[in-house]
C-alpha cells in the first residue's frame, strides 16, 4: 500500500475503533467518591491523621467562603480527575452534605459544572497562599458559624 | 414476724428439693460449663461472621451471586487489576491478610466485572505490610489501572502508607460493594 493509502486506512481504523469504543460508565457520586478519593480519605471521611485530611467535619466548613469552594476544586486529585465538570460537581455535594452536613451553610449553594469547570482551570500552584486565604476568609467575623 | 412458714415459703422449699433430687452439682457444673463455652464460641460461628459483615456495610464475601474461580489464580474475577503476590496463595485469602501482616489502610479502589451475576464491583487492592515479598502466585492485571500520574489509581506503587512497617508482603482485592449506575 501506498503511504498514503496507509494513512487513510490508519484513519480509518483508528475512527471505526473510536467507533465501537464503549463510552465512559456514569457512577453515582457514591460509587465515583468510593473509586476516587475513599482510597485515601476512607469509606467514613475521616481519613488517616497525620498522613491524609479528613474530610468529616472539614470539609462542610470549608464552603462557607468563596475561597474554600475554589481551594477545594482545585485541589491536585480534585482538579486533575478523569471526572467531567458535571460528575466533578456532583461528588463534590456529595462529599459535603455526607461528611459536612452539620457545618453546612444554611444557604448553601450546590457547585455547578461551570464553578468546577472554572476552578480547576486555574492550576493551584501557591498553596500555601490559598489555604491562608481561606483560612482568613473563615475567620472574619462576618462569616457565620 | 411468726416462726410459722407461709404457703409461699412451703412451695419454694417443695420446689428446691424436688430440684435438688433431681439434679446434682456436678451435672449443673457441666451444663453451665456448656453453656459458657457455647456462648463464647457463637463469634466464630457464620452467622456471627453475616452480622458482622452487615455491621460494617460490606458484603458477605463468600455469598456473592454466582461466585467461582480460585482466590489463588491470576485469572480470579477480583484481581482484575492487582499487581504484586496474592494472599491467598501466602498464607491469608482474597480479602484477609495473612497472620503477622497489616492490612494498609490507604488503597487504591477500582471495578471487577463478577462472571456470577454480571455486574460491577468496587474492588479494594489493599497491600498486606509487615514482612519480606511472599515471591507466590505474582499477578499482574490492569483493567481500569491508570498511568503513574494518576496516582490513586496506580498498582504499581507500593500501597504500605499508615502502617507500621512499609515492607509489602501480598496484596488483597477486597469487595466494598456493587457499582451502581
Amino acid at each position: 500500500m501506498k503511504p498514503a493509502g496507509r494513512s487513510l486506512g490508519a484513519f480509518l481504523l483508528a475512527a471505526a475503533t473510536l467507533a465501537v469504543a464503549p463510552a465512559a460508565r456514569a457512577w453515582t457520586p457514591a460509587v465515583n467518591y468510593a473509586l476516587n478519593c475513599q482510597g485515601c480519605h476512607l469509606a467514613d471521611g475521616r481519613a488517616t491523621p497525620g498522613l491524609v485530611p479528613a474530610l468529616a467535619g472539614t470539609v462542610g466548613r470549608l464552603v462557607h467562603v468563596r475561597e474554600g469552594r475554589d481551594y477545594l476544586v482545585r485541589l491536585p486529585n480534585v482538579a486533575s480527575t478523569t471526572l467531567t465538570d458535571d460528575e466533578t460537581a456532583d461528588l463534590l455535594n456529595w462529599v459535603v452534605r455526607r461528611f459536612g452536613a452539620t457545618e453546612l451553610p444554611r444557604d448553601f449553594a450546590p457547585f455547578s459544572a461551570a464553578e468546577v469547570a472554572r476552578s480547576r482551570g486555574t492550576p493551584l500552584v501557591d498553596v500555601d497562599g490559598a489555604r491562608r486565604a481561606t483560612l482568613e476568609a473563615l475567620a472574619h467575623p462576618s462569616v457565620r458559624r | 414476724m411468726s416462726g410459722e412458714r407461709t404457703w409461699v415459703d412451703r412451695l419454694a422449699e417443695r420446689f428446691a428439693r424436688g430440684l435438688a433430687r433431681s439434679t446434682s452439682r456436678r451435672s449443673t457444673v457441666a451444663r453451665l460449663g456448656t453453656w459458657l463455652v457455647g456462648a463464647a464460641t457463637l463469634p466464630l460461628l457464620p452467622i456471627a461472621r453475616d452480622w458482622q459483615a452487615a455491621a460494617s456495610g460490606l458484603p458477605d464475601d463468600a455469598k456473592l451471586p454466582g461466585e467461582s474461580g480460585d482466590p489463588t489464580k491470576c485469572n480470579y474475577w477480583r484481581h482484575c487489576a492487582l499487581d504484586g503476590f496474592i494472599c491467598s496463595c501466602c498464607g491469608g485469602t482474597q480479602s484477609a491478610c495473612p497472620p503477622g501482616t497489616e492490612m494498609s489502610p490507604i488503597t487504591w479502589i477500582g471495578t471487577c466485572r463478577n462472571p456470577g451475576d454480571g455486574k460491577d464491583y468496587i474492588i479494594s487492592y489493599n497491600d498486606c505490610c509487615g514482612s519480606t515479598l511472599c515471591m507466590r502466585c505474582q499477578c499482574l492485571r490492569t483493567e481500569g489501572e491508570k498511568p503513574p500520574y494518576v496516582l490513586w489509581k496506580n498498582n504499581a506503587l507500593l500501597w504500605c502508607f499508615g502502617t507500621k512497617s512499609r515492607a509489602v508482603h501480598c496484596s488483597v482485592s477486597v469487595v466494598l460493594g456493587v457499582a451502581e449506575q
